[in-house]
C-alpha cells in the first residue's frame, strides 16, 4: 500500500512531516514520531519509578525486529527517544521470567509503538517549565522519558490510590474493548480462570481488570456483531468483529515483512483491517507467512485448524518422527503447552507455537553423546536445560565432514546418537590436552549452543559431546528469531552468543595464538560487535585507522582510487570451511604502531603511517569484531612473542599492498558485483560449446517431477553464463527468516526446503539471484456452489545438486556438450584467467 | 575441423577406437577377399557389415537415450562423443561390407539413406561447433528461445509506461495501441513465467481458475519505475512524435508474432534489421528536439534486442532443425537394415 507520506499532488511529492501538528507518522492516524539526536544517546536522564531512583539515556538505539542496532549511510547508530515503557522494561525485567508491569495490547517491543489502545498507562509527574508539577495518565509505550520524571505503574505499593486509579482507567478500555469485540460466549468462559495458555491478550486482560466480565457497564455499538468475517483465505480466518484495530498485523506485515498488503479501511466504528484495496484476503496479494496472525493479540486473525493439522503432519514427517509411536524416551517433540512452561518461550506467541508444532525437540543425551559435530551445517541451537557439555575445538582447524549423517530431517540431520566419532573424551577440568585442543565445558549457565551456526548460517565451529546425563531443547533457528524480539531473551541470547563467537573467533585467528588465555580474555572484553548494511564503508582510503576487524558474518571488498575510478583489490568474507577467521585493517595500526621499526621500509615503499591504504566496503549484510588498536598497543607491551608476530605480519602486508596490483581488472570487478565470491557451486555453461539444446533444463524438470529447478538465462561472465540455479551460497541469504524453518543447509552445500515449506516466497525475495521459484502444487478442491475450484499451493523449490536423487546433478550429467559444470566462483574466475591466458 | 571442440581429450579414445574397428574391418576385408571378388555374403563381409550394422542400431539408442533423461545412463557427452566417432566409422565399414558397390537397387537406396545419414550428421555437428561461437560474439541479449515471446511483451509493455511516465499520456491522434490484456493476463494468471510453459507439472489444471495460496512469484509488468528521468524539457510536438511512432511502427515489430493483428513483418518494416534501425531512430532524432535522445535511446535498445531475438530464433533453427531431418532419415534407415538382414540371413 502507499505509504501516506507518498501522498502525490501532480508532479510533486509533499511531505506529511510538513504537516506539522497533524503529522500522520503512523499509517495515517494523527499520531508523530519524535526524533532523537546522536547525542541523545549519552544524555543521561534521572527518573523516578514506583519510587525508585534510576538514570536511562535519553535515547537509546533503534533496532531491528531481531534487535539488530540499525545504523544511517553514514554508519551512525538511529537514535530513537527512550519511551517510558522501556524505562519499566528496565528496571523490572531482569529475566526472562519477570514480567513487566505496565499491561499492553497494541504494543510488542519489536513493532513501532503507535499508542493507539492506551491500556499500557502510568501515571507521570513531571515539572513544568512554569514551576508548576503536572500530573497526568499517559500511554507508557509513546510518552518519553523527561529529566525529573516520577512514574506510577500498576506495580508500586507506595501509592495504592494512584494504583486504583490506573486500574480503573485501563478497566474502562479493557471493558469497553471486551464489549464491542468479546462475544457473550468468551466473557462468560472468563468467569473462570482463564486457559494459562490463552493465546487472547484480550481476554487476559478482561480478567485482570473488569470485575464482572459477564454484566459490563457498556453497552456494544450497534455495529458489533456484524462486521462480519473473511472466509476466503485457505489458511488464515479473519474475524473483523474480534478485530480491537491495534494494527499488530499491519505493522507485522509492513514493518516486519515488508509485504506492505494490510492496512486500516474506513473511519470511525466501521474501520476495519483490509488486505491491499479492501480485497478478500484470498484475492489480495497476500503471501500467507503468518505474521500478522501471529502478533493479532485477540481472535480476529487466526491460523484454520485444518493448516495447523496438516503443517504438524508435514513437520512430523519431515522429522521422520511419529512421536506416539517412536517410544524413543531421549527424543520428544514439545507442544505450545510444554514449550510455554518453560521460561525462555515465555514471550513467544502462542499461535507462533501452534503454528510451528513440534518446532522444538527435547533430547536426554547419555554420557559421550555427540551433540553436534564441528564443520558440519547446522540450522538448529540447543537451550541446555540441564547436565554438562564438552566443546571440543581444534585448533589446527576443521576437517569438514564430507559425509553428513544420511538420515534427513534438520533434527535429524544434526543430532547424532551414540558415541559414534567421539576420538577421546577425556576428563577433568584442564583447558588443553597434548592433542593441542583447547578444552571447554558449558552447562545450563551458558544457556545455548550452536546458536552460532544457527544464526550466522556458518559450519558448526566445535564437536559438543554430553558428558553427563545432559538434557537440551533443540529449537529450530525460526524459533531463535522469535526468541530475539523479546528484550530479555535477547540479551540472554545476546550475552550468549558475543561470548562464544569471540571465544571462537579470537582462538582460530593465527595473530592471536601467541596470546595467553589471560590476554586473550582481556583482548575479548575489549572488542565490540558491529553490523554494517550493504553498500555501507567501513574506511575509506586515505583516513587515519586505529582499528583492527575480524569478519564473523557477511563479505567485505576492498578498492583503492584509481583516478576517477574505483579499483576493486580483493574481498574478503567469512571464517572459512577450517575456521579461519578473515582480519583486515591492520596495515595502518601495525605501520604507526611499528614506526621506528619499519620505518626505512615504509619510507622506501612511500607509505605514511596509520593511513588506511584501500577502501573497505561491506557488500552485503557484514558482522564484524572491531579491535581498537589501544588494545593490540597495550597487548605488545605484555607479550614479546605477539609484538613480533605483528611486527612479522606488518612486514608482509606492507610488501603485499607495495606490490599490489591496482591496473583496472574487468574480470575481478565483475567476480565481485556478480557475487561470484559467494557461490560455491554455481551451474555455469560454456557458450562457445553450449548448443542452446536444453537438454539441462528437460533433465532437471525430467528428475524434479516435471518441474525444471534452473532457468538457463542469467549473468555472463566471460564466455560462461551463469545460470540461474542454486549457487549453494556460503552464506545462504535465502535461509534467514523463514516463518517455519523449512528451509535448511544440509549435508556439505546443498540447499533443501522440506515439505512444510508454507510458501510465502520468503526465501525467494532473499535470494539476490532469484534461483528459488515458487511452484504450485494441486491440493485437493474447493467447493463453491456447484463449481469446484481446484487449490495450488505454492512451494519453494530450488536446486539440492540433485541430492535427493543420487547425488550428480542432472544437468551436468545431461549436457551432451560438455558445456555444464558446477564449480565454485574462484573456480570459475580461475578458469576464464587459464583461458584468457 | 571436427576435434576444434575442447571435447578432444574425450574424443580422443573413442576417435581411436573408431580408426580401429575401421582398421580392423580393412584388415579382415582384405584378408577374407584374397583372390576373390569382394561381397558381402563372404565371411570378412559379414562380420564388417555385422559391425557397421551394430553401429547404426547403436546410434539409434541415442534417440531412447535422450528420452530418458531421468535415469542415470551414462553422461550424454560419452554418448554423443560414441554416437559421432563410430557413426562416422561406420560408412567406410558399410562400404567395405557392400564391396564397393552399390548392388540392387534395395542396396543402393539403403546406401543413399546411410550417405544421407552421415551428411546431416556431419553438417549438424559443423554447425554445432560455430554456431554457438557465433552467437556468443553477435547475440550478448539472447534468451532462451521458447521465451521471446514473453521477454518481447513485457518490453513493449515496459515501454508503453515508460512512455507513459516521461512523456504522459498516448495523445489523440497518434494510432491505436493494440489491446494487450490477454497476454497479460495469461503472464500474470500463471503461477510463474516459466510454470506456464510447464503443463506437466499440474495436467488438465486451469491454472487460471484455481485458489492460489501462498506466494505467487508475479512478474508485475505494470510496475516499472523507470523514465521519470528521461524526458524533462519535452515539447508537444516531440511527444506527439514518439508516440506516433512507437504506435506506428515500435511496439507492431515488437509484437510480431505475438499479436496477430498487429504482425508487421520484418521486410516491410522500416526497423527490420540493424542499419534499417539505426538508420530510422537517426532520421527519428532528427526531427525530435535533443532532450528527446535518452527516451529514442532506451527504444532503440528494445528494437535491438529483438533484432536479436529473430537472429537467434534464426540461428536455433540451424542449430536444431536438422535434427528432425537426420532422426528421420536414420530410423528409415534403421527399418531399412533390419530388412536388410533379415532378407540376408533368408538367402544364406
Amino acid at each position: 500500500m502507499a505509504s501516506n507520506q507518498d501522498l502525490l499532488d501532480g508532479n510533486e511529492y509533499i511531505s506529511a512531516r510538513e504537516e506539522a501538528l497533524f503529522a500522520r507518522d503512523v499509517d495515517g492516524q494523527l499520531i508523530r514520531r519524535a526524533d532523537a539526536s546522536l547525542t541523545d544517546l549519552e544524555l543521561d536522564v534521572r527518573i523516578t519509578i514506583d519510587g525508585q531512583a534510576m538514570v536511562v539515556k535519553k535515547a537509546v538505539p533503534m533496532r531491528s525486529s531481531q534487535g539488530v542496532v540499525l545504523v544511517n549511510d553514514r554508519g551512525e547508530v538511529i537514535p530513537r527517544p527512550t519511551t517510558i515503557y522501556d524505562a519499566v522494561t528496565r528496571m523490572y525485567v531482569r529475566s526472562v521470567q519477570d514480567i513487566n508491569p505496565v499491561p499492553v495490547l497494541c504494543h510488542r517491543e519489536h513493532l513501532q509503538p503507535v499508542g493507539v489502545c492506551r491500556v499500557c498507562m502510568v501515571e507521570i509527574q513531571e515539572q513544568r517549565k512554569s514551576g508548576r508539577v503536572k500530573k497526568d495518565l499517559v500511554s507508557a509505550c509513546t510518552y518519553h522519558v523527561k529529566e525529573g520524571m516520577v512514574i506510577t505503574t500498576l506495580a508500586s505499593t507506595e501509592n495504592p490510590k494512584t494504583v486504583e486509579v490506573l486500574k480503573d482507567s485501563v478497566g474502562v478500555i479493557v471493558e469497553l474493548l471486551a464489549s464491542e469485540h468479546l462475544s457473550q460466549q468468551d466473557r462468560e468462559s472468563l468467569v473462570d480462570s482463564p486457559n494459562r495458555y490463552e493465546p487472547n491478550e484480550l481476554k487476559k486482560l478482561v480478567h485482570r481488570f473488569v470485575p464482572d466480565p459477564v454484566q459490563l457497564r457498556y453497552p456494544p455499538s450497534e455495529l458489533a456483531g456484524k462486521r462480519g468475517v473473511d472466509p476466503s483465505s485457505e489458511i488464515i480466518s479473519v474475524d473483523h468483529d474480534a478485530c480491537i484495530l491495534c494494527q499488530r498485523c499491519t505493522r507485522a506485515c509492513n514493518e516486519i515483512k515488508h509485504n506492505d498488503v494490510m492496512a486500516r479501511d474506513g473511519k470511525g466504528y466501521p474501520t476495519k483491517i483490509a488486505f491491499d484495496t479492501n480485497l478478500p484476503m484470498l484475492e489480495s496479494s497476500c503471501v500467507s507467512c503468518g505474521e500478522c496472525v501471529i502478533s493479532c493479540p485477540t481472535d480476529a486473525l487466526q491460523f484454520r485448524p485444518l493448516v495447523i493439522e496438516k503443517q504438524i503432519a508435514k513437520l512430523s514427517d519431515d522429522l521422520h518422527l511419529d512421536t506416539s509411536q517412536s517410544g524413543d524416551p531421549s527424543t520428544e517433540v514439545l507442544s505450545p503447552e510444554q514449550m510455554l512452561d518453560i521460561p525462555i518461550f515465555t514471550g513467544i506467541p502462542y499461535k507462533f507455537l501452534q503454528f510451528n508444532g513440534g518446532a522444538c525437540v527435547r533430547r536426554i543425551l547419555q554420557p559421550g553423546d555427540v551433540l553436534c559435530k564441528e564443520g558440519e551445517y547446522g540450522s538448529t541451537a540447543f537451550l541446555i536445560q540441564r547436565g554438562k557439555f564438552e566443546i571440543q575445538i581444534s585448533r589446527s582447524g576443521v576437517k569438514k565432514s564430507n559425509k553428513s549423517s544420511e538420515r534427513k530431517g534438520f533434527f535429524n540431520r544434526i543430532f547424532t546418537s551414540g558415541s559414534k566419532g567421539i576420538a577421546t573424551l577425556a576428563t577433568g577440568s584442564d583447558t588443553s590436552n597434548p592433542k593441542g585442543e583447547s578444552r571447554l565445558f558449558r552447562g545450563p549457565e551458558d544457556v545455548i549452543l550452536g546458536e552460532m551456526a544457527c544464526l550466522n548460517r556458518s559450519p558448526r565451529s566445535a564437536t559438543v559431546v554430553a558428558v553427563e546425563e545432559s538434557e537440551v531443547i533443540e529449537i529450530g533457528s525460526n524459533v531463535l528469531y522469535m526468541l530475539q524480539r523479546n528484550s530479555a531473551s535477547l540479551k540472554l541470547l545476546n550475552e550468549a552468543y558475543r561470548r562464544h563467537a569471540l571465544n571462537s573467533n579470537l582462538s582460530r585467528t593465527p595473530l592471536c595464538r601467541s596470546l595467553k588465555p589471560m590476554e586473550l580474555d582481556r583482548l575479548a572484553q575489549g572488542v565490540e560487535l558491529i553490523s554494517v548494511e550493504p553498500g555501507q564503508p567501513i574506511f575509506k582510503e586515505g583516513e587515519l585507522g586505529d582499528e583492527v576487524y575480524m569478519i564473523r558474518l557477511g563479505y567485505v571488498k576492498f578498492s583503492r582510487l584509481q583516478g576517477m575510478r574505483d579499483q576493486v583489490l580483493t574481498y574478503m568474507g567469512p571464517p572459512n570451511i577450517e575456521g579461519e577467521v578473515g582480519v583486515f585493517g591492520e596495515v595502518a595500526v601495525l605501520s604507526k604502531l611499528y614506526e621506528s621499526e619499519l620505518a626505512d621500509e615504509l619510507q622506501a615503499l612511500n607509505f605514511a603511517p596509520g593511513i588506511r591504504t584501500s577502501s573497505c566496503t561491506a557488500l552485503d549484510h557484514v558482522e564484524l569484531v572491531r579491535i581498537p588498536g589501544s588494545i593490540i598497543r597495550e597487548l605488545t607491551e605484555a607479550n614479546s612473542e605477539f609484538r613480533k608476530t605483528l611486527l612479522d605480519r606488518a612486514e608482509t602486508l606492507l610488501r603485499r599492498d607495495a606490490t599490489r596490483d591496482v591496473s583496472e581488472n574487468t574480470l575481478k570487478a565483475n567476480f565481485v558485483t556478480q557475487g561470484l565470491y559467494n557461490a560455491q557451486s554455481l551451474l555455469v555453461l560454456d557458450l562457445e560449446s553450449c548448443t542452446r539444446c536444453d537438454e539441462c533444463s528437460k533433465a532437471c524438470a525430467d528428475a524434479h517431477d516435471g518441474q525444471t529447478r534452473l532457468v538457463r538465462e542469467g549473468l555472463r561472465f566471460e564466455n560462461f553464463l551463469v545460470a540461474t540455479s542454486c549457487r549453494s551460497c556460503t552464506d545462504p541469504y535465502c535461509l534467514v527468516g523463514c516463518p517455519v524453518n523449512a528451509i535448511f543447509r544440509e549435508g556439505d552445500k546443498e540447499i533443501v526446503i522440506e515439505d512444510h515449506c508454507i510458501g510465502c516466497g520468503q526465501c525467494a525475495t532473499n535470494c539476490p539471484y532469484g534461483n528459488i521459484t515458487m511452484y504450485g502444487h494441486q491440493d485437493g478442491y474447493r467447493q463453491e456452489g456447484n463449481q469446484k475450484i481446484p487449490v495450488v499451493r505454492q512451494r519453494a523449490t530450488t536446486c539440492d545438486q540433485c541430492k535427493s536423487i543420487g547425488g550428480t546433478p542432472r544437468c551436468v550429467y545431461a549436457c551432451p556438450h560438455e558445456a555444464a559444470y558446477r564449480m565454485s566462483g574462484e573456480q570459475l574466475t580461475t578458469m576464464v584467467s587459464e583461458r584468457n591466458n | 575441423m571436427l576435434l576444434a571442440r575442447k571435447m578432444h581429450l574425450h574424443y580422443g579414445p573413442i576417435a581411436l577406437a573408431s580408426i580401429l574397428i575401421l582398421g580392423g574391418g580393412l584388415w579382415q576385408y582384405s584378408l577374407g577377399t584374397k583372390g576373390s571378388p569382394a561381397t558381402g555374403s563372404s565371411l570378412a563381409g559379414l562380420v564388417v557389415g555385422s559391425i557397421a550394422a551394430g553401429i547404426i542400431l547403436f546410434e539409434l539408442l541415442l534417440w531412447p537415450r535422450k528420452r530418458l533423461r531421468k535415469y542415470k545412463l551414462g553422461r550424454t557427452k560419452f554418448w554423443v562423443a560414441y554416437h559421432l566417432w563410430l557413426g562416422l566409422a561406420c560408412g567406410p565399414l558399410a562400404f567395405i561390407h557392400s564391396g564397393f558397390r552399390f548392388g540392387g537397387t534395395f542396396t543402393t537406396v539403403l546406401m543413399a539413406l546411410l550417405v544421407l545419414v552421415l551428411t546431416s550428421g556431419v553438417f549438424g555437428w559443423v554447425m554445432q561447433v560455430f554456431i554457438p561461437r557465433w552467437m556468443l560474439g553477435n547475440l550478448p541479449q539472447e534468451t532462451i528461445p521458447s521465451q521471446i515471446d514473453d521477454v518481447s511483451l513485457l518490453s513493449a509493455l515496459e515501454n508503453r509506461q515508460m512512455l507513459t511516465v516521461a512523456l504522459g499520456p498516448k495523445p489523440p491522434n497518434t494510432g491505436k495501441l493494440v489491446a494487450l490484456e490477454d497476454q497479460l493476463s495469461a503472464l500474470k494468471s500463471g503461477l510463474s513465467v516459466p510454470s506456464m510453459g510447464n503443463a506437466d507439472a499440474m495436467p488438465g489444471l486451469d491454472k487460471s481458475n484455481a485458489i492460489v495460496v501462498g506466494a505467487r512469484q508475479r512478474r508485475d509488468p505494470q510496475r516499472a519505475s523507470f523514465g521519470q528521468d528521461l524526458a524533462d524539457d519535452l515539447n508537444g510536438a516531440d511527444r506527439i512524435e514518439i508516440w506516433k511512432q512507437y504506435t506506428l511502427v515500435i511496439e507492431p515489430f515488437l509484437l510480431k508474432n505475438i499479436v496477430p493483428n498487429s504482425t508487421r513483418s520484418t521486410s516491410r518494416s522500416p526497423i527490420g534489421n540493424l542499419q534499417r534501425t539505426q538508420e530510422w531512430f537517426k532520421n527519428l532524432q532528427a526531427s525530435c528536439s535533443d532532450s528527446a535522445f535518452p527516451i529514442l535511446m532506451a527504444l532503440q535498445s528494445t528494437v535491438e534486442e529483438r533484432l536479436q531475438f529473430d537472429a537467434q530464433r534464426m540461428a536455433h533453427a540451424w542449430l536444431h532443425r536438422w535434427i528432425a531431418f537426420h532422426a528421420g532419415i536414420s530410423v528409415m534407415l534403421g527399418v531399412l537394415l533390419i530388412v536388410h538382414i533379415i532378407q540376408s540371413l533368408r538367402y544364406m
